[in-house]
């Protein structure tokens, strides 16, 4: 039976939740106080990376290892900066904590700053989150002035400076050396790796990035423990998510659930989605955020939503960003959809990905408004495969996922169309 | 070229940052609401206060979509295009305000009062369709739901 | 020393080394745009890609990734060269069809990897991006934003080479365009080097704009006249005429570059008139007799003095020197000419042998030059296109002058004797930092002005029958000539314009 566990989520709803007084009251930043006088920075790593936590943006990456590659001794300062650019598409999770728990963010990034040597933290939001930002500025300052930031952060003798950091539309700042750029003031392009943040970050200083929701588990692994994270959800791939519903369903939202459950069973629950809305039939999920390979209705049927179920049905959790199409989706619509989404947000620099999201978007354009050719979906097909693990960074491959997929799981509704065409496209016209 | 009190608000975010030039979109967030949008001057001042060549503001203004680089309406519509908000009333939302607005994507109302441009997902997914209205998030719209926020943007 | 293989062939390298320049010293090129050696990575092409391993699915750019020990790196393997087609299909899809206008044509990389590695056929069939055209960047240079291929070369050249920013990149994606922003014209004057290091045709000059199609034009590797630093350039001439400058790369001397002033000096080259033949007295005379007219005229050498210019070759002074040595003549004086120098590249010195001079013994003219020959200066032989001071003609007995144009004295001159320009010259300049440089002549004179060196050997009646000979007798007497500068392998494969390194494009 599909039920939630609420912890990064327990206190959401609560009347003013996001103020310091509330958050005390449920007895946050005790766990921060504790181990910054009790513990070493070492043995906080070693007990994140114990707890199996991935990273929440979408790449998941193992948090406790990432942290371990910060070199010691260089005598560089460490930065952490903590990736709030939500902008996958069907990922509205993140923005949760910001507007409705922000100080439970607070708190991770001190537990994190401590255990990483970091004394600068930036929090970078998109400026979009207009809500998310005063929360969360809001809860900075009454940290500030409560003494739980700043110098000797509540008498611990640890320094900690906090700074929220706009970004400005760009999708591509949710890539972490992309954000690095844009915090330093810089055309946001990715950088190519090596080297590595971890080694050569925010002005050339070992730096780590994490997602929110990353950071918003810290206080509760490092104040419950390893061993209880890692009993939740799957064995291989444990923890607790916050998953975003939309698209088709006749309840959207967002619910905290351990990793393992079934996809069809968060769709059809009564107390979650309730079902495809209308009583329509379920024809396609997206189950990663736009950036993830897409899955038919047969599909979701043997679907866990863990890592390892989703190596068997070939896809990725990505951002937990569940987008839910019906019947009446019409895929190549959907596809021409996502394809300007990721043409618009090309950062430009690299060639694949600068000349080849918009000439997908081309292609598809013309297959959806009864121009396309038989050819059409081959070249697709290879214009990715010239893309896919070609670029600086992965934006082109999350193109490629979705674009891939559907066009292979439903060819024939993208055959329709072309043999529908009233003349194929001669060359050389649009 | 501002007041004291928005003068001294950059200076302390200017002093956040190791390296002036990192204050950059935060300072060019704050003059744009001061001013609506980035006119020239106004970006060679943000230069001279952070030390950079106006071709370093130039390159930056350019690239982002909420920096805007030629004057709007009183008013800035951006309306989500990305796939869960389209698929759920988005595209509908969007027609209307065309035609209600009387203007193209990227057009301003003949009484200055309304520019409408378009975004891309701003993780409201679950609430959709939704839009920013001079930066505020607004969700689950429909035609009679916007046309109220409309009506009461002077 | 790291250890690895490229395309099965082992390699060794010092920790530090990129896959490309690893390759590049087995001379195997790995194609690229965006690096350059004298500007730095960027990473941005996606041209060099090569496998590393077995790893299909993600290929690496070779201009960044550091040799590993062991590392097995292919640069032909089926990924590979899809890989490589695919991203010049992509740069070629958007690319404006300006080939039958473009003045890069025939020296263009984007032309050359595409007939090489790039798609037979077109499988774009919409409407290409259109972007700004003919777009003024300065008086000197157009800029096509549809051409380019945003490697950012030219953004990089001003900001890493020459620490400013008169260009920029705006917009993203795929609206990405160069510009000059919120600046007026470039007014770097370096800025033509840009032109150079643009792999396509989106700078271009717009002295050389419709000039001529480069597969017509002859070039010959050479060094600037126009001061003691001796960029390294190749000269590009049609029918006769020397139609551009481009520098070629010495990373000893100049690196990539040279200014732009020396640049578009080359006109200066193609004289309308010159002197051909001899003439004594102002009467057109035999070579021979000419030069007998020298002998007699040069007596004893005494009170004769030689003032040479600091374009002469190391071989002409030699030879002039020599035949000097044996007529008496002890005051051997060079010439002077100066302009503004930089920081940069441009020396004050606005001449290419000053040093080679020295090196022969030429001095500058003294301040009493009377008294340096012995009481009054008799006789001036003038070698060569050199300001002569006016102290020197007051009161002379004589003046031979050997130049390409007789110029204003030419009426005061007893003996007129023909003369070359520095691009019609064979031999060696020393710069100023002490590089021997060898020249080769890029333009043909004609009838009537023979290799000015033979005019000092038939003077002195000495024996070198050619200029080998008399190079010969330079070494033994310890002052070698230089010879013409050979890229390394290495510098060879890098290289995408030939014209960049050897003079063809």
């Amino acid at each position: 039976m599909i039920r939630e566990t609420r912890v990064l989520s327990a206190r959401f709803g609560k009347p003013q939740a996001w103020t310091l007084a509330s958050y005390r009251a449920d007895g946050g930043y005790a766990t921060a106080l504790a181990l910054l006088k009790t513990r070493k920075p070492e043995e906080l790593v070693a007990e994140v990376k114990a707890s199996g936590l991935k990273g929440r943006g979408g790449a998941g990456f193992s948090t406790g290892t990432k942290w371990s590659f910060i070199p010691k001794g260089t005598g560089k300062p460490v930065y952490l900066c903590v990736n709030g650019d939500e902008s996958e598409p069907g990922t509205f999770k993140d923005r949760q904590i910001l507007e409705l728990d922000p100080h439970q963010l607070v708190e991770g990034v001190i537990l994190t700053c401590y255990a990483i040597g970091a004394h600068t933290a930036y929090l970078y939001l998109r400026c979009e989150f207009a809500l998310g930002l005063r929360r969360l500025q809001g809860a900075v300052d009454e940290a500030y002035a409560a003494g739980l930031l700043g110098k000797s952060l509540g008498g611990t003798g640890f320094d900690l400076e906090v700074t929220l950091h706009p970004g400005a539309g760009a999708y591509i700042c949710g890539e972490e050396t992309s954000l690095l750029n844009s915090l330093e003031g810089l055309r946001p392009y990715p950088r190519n790796k090596p080297p590595f943040p971890a080694v050569e970050g925010l002005f050339g200083c070992p730096t780590i990035i994490n997602n929110v929701e990353t950071i918003a588990n810290i206080p509760h692994i490092l104040g419950r423990g390893a061993a209880w994270y890692a009993g939740l959800g799957n064995k291989e791939d444990p923890g607790v998510r916050l998953w975003c519903v939309s698209g088709h369903v006749q309840r959207r939202g967002v619910w905290e659930i351990e990793t393992g459950f079934a996809l069809q069973e968060l769709i059809d629950s009564p107390e979650f989605c309730g079902g495809v809305r209308g009583g329509r039939r379920l024809k396609a999920v997206i189950p990663g955020g736009s950036s993830s390979r897409v899955l038919t209705a047969d599909e979701v049927r043997v679907t866990t939503m863990d890592v390892p179920g989703m190596k068997r049905v070939d896809s990725s959790l990505g951002s937990a960003g569940i987008i839910v199409l019906d019947e009446t989706a019409d895929m190549p619509d959907v596809t021409l959809n996502l394809m300007k989404f990721y043409a618009h947000e090309s950062c430009g620099q690299c060639t694949p990905c600068r000349e080849g999201t918009p000439w997908v978007v081309k292609v598809l354009d013309r297959i959806v408004n009864g121009r396309g050719r038989a050819a059409d979906m081959d070249l697709l097909l290879d214009i990715a495969d010239n893309m896919e693990g070609r670029t600086v960074c992965a934006l082109a491959d999350g193109a490629c996922w979705p674009l891939v997929s559907i066009v292979q799981k439903f060819r024939h509704e993208f055959e329709a169309k072309v043999r529908a065409a009233p003349h194929a496209a001669p060359a050389g016209v649009a | 070229m501002f007041d004291t009190e928005t003068t001294a608000a950059l200076e302390r975010i200017r002093a956040r940052y190791p390296v002036p030039k990192a204050a950059l979109v935060p300072v060019l967030h704050v003059v744009q609401a001061r001013l609506g949008w980035l006119p020239p001057e106004a970006r060679e001042w943000v230069a001279r206060f952070l030390s950079i060549t106006p071709m370093e503001v130039h390159e930056v203004v350019t690239f982002y979509p909420m920096l805007l680089d030629r004057p709007v309406g009183r008013h800035v519509i951006h309306v989500c295009r990305t796939l869960s908000c389209d698929a759920c009333g988005g595209r509908e939302l969007w027609q209307h305000l065309v035609r209600r607005l009387g203007v193209t994507r990227g057009g301003t109302t003949q009484d200055g009062r309304f520019t409408l441009l378009s975004a891309e997902c701003l993780a409201s997914c679950g609430t959709a369709p939704a839009m920013l209205l001079d930066g505020e998030r607004h969700e689950n719209l429909d035609a009679a739901g916007v046309d109220k926020l409309l009506e009461a943007a002077r | 020393m790291i250890n690895l293989s490229i395309n099965g062939r082992p390699v060794s390298a010092p920790p530090g080394t990129t896959i490309l320049e690893a390759a590049a010293q087995l001379g195997l090129e790995i194609p690229h745009y965006c690096y350059h050696p004298d500007i730095g990575i960027d990473g941005n092409c996606r041209m060099c890609l090569v496998q590393v391993g077995q790893n299909t699915r993600k290929l690496a750019i070779s201009c960044q990734l550091p040799v590993a020990e062991g590392m097995a790196v292919q640069t032909e393997s089926p990924a590979v060269v899809k890989a490589r087609k695919g991203v010049l299909e992509f740069l070629l899809i958007n690319h404006p069809l300006d080939c039958t206008i473009c003045d890069q044509a025939g020296e263009c990389p984007l032309q050359d990897y595409a007939y090489r590695f790039g798609p037979s056929d077109s499988r774009f069939v919409e409407r290409k991006g259109r972007k700004p055209k003919q777009v003024e960047f300065s008086e000197r240079i157009l800029f096509d934003a549809e051409r380019c291929i945003l490697c950012q070369r030219c953004v990089k050249y001003f900001e890493v080479v020459r620490g400013s920013r008169p260009i920029g990149i705006e917009s993203m994606g795929g609206k990405t365009t160069v510009t000059l922003g919120p600046n007026g014209p470039i007014e770097d004057p370096y800025q033509m080097n840009i032109v150079d290091i643009c792999p396509v045709g989106a700078l271009t000059s717009r002295d050389f704009r419709f000039r001529q199609r480069v597969w017509f034009m002859d070039f010959a590797e050479t060094v600037c006249p126009g001061c003691a630093r001796g960029c390294n350039v190749t000269a590009g001439a049609y029918q006769g005429k020397l139609l551009r400058f481009s520098p070629r790369r010495n990373p000893e001397v100049n690196r990539s570059w040279m200014c732009d002033e020396g640049r578009l000096s080359y006109g200066r080259y193609n004289l309308a008139t010159r002197t051909r033949g001899a003439s004594v007295l102002g009467a057109a005379a035999e070579l021979p007799a000419a030069l007998a007219k020298v002998r007699e005229l040069v007596g004893d050498g005494a009170g004769v003095a030689v003032l040479a210019s600091t374009q002469a070759t190391c071989e002409e002074l030699f030879a002039l020197r020599a035949w000097a040595q044996g007529a008496g003549v002890k005051a051997l004086w060079h010439g002077a000419a100066t302009w503004a120098g930089d920081a940069f590249l441009k020396l004050p010195d606005a001449t290419p042998n000053t040093a080679g001079a020295r090196e022969l013994g030429f001095v500058p003219v003294p301040a009493q030059p009377g008294a340096a020959v012995g009481g009054k200066l008799r006789g001036l032989l003038v070698a060569g296109e050199v300001a002569v001071p006016a102290a020197l003609l007051a009161d002379l007995d004589f003046l031979v002058l050997q130049t390409p144009q007789g110029g204003q004295l030419a009426p005061a001159a007893a003996v007129l004797l023909p003369g070359r320009t520095p691009l019609e010259k064979k031999g060696t300049w020393v710069n100023a930092t002490g590089q021997r440089q060898a020249l080769k002549p890029a333009l043909d004179p004609g009838p009537g002005v023979p290799e000015d060196w033979t005019l000092w050997r038939d003077l002195a009646g000495a024996a070198w029958p050619s200029l080998k000979h008399l190079q010969a007798e330079m070494s033994r007497a310890g002052c070698a000539p230089a010879v013409p500068r050979k890229p390394s392998l290495a510098e060879q494969a890098l290289a995408q314009r030939a014209s960049v390194l050897t003079g063809q494009p």
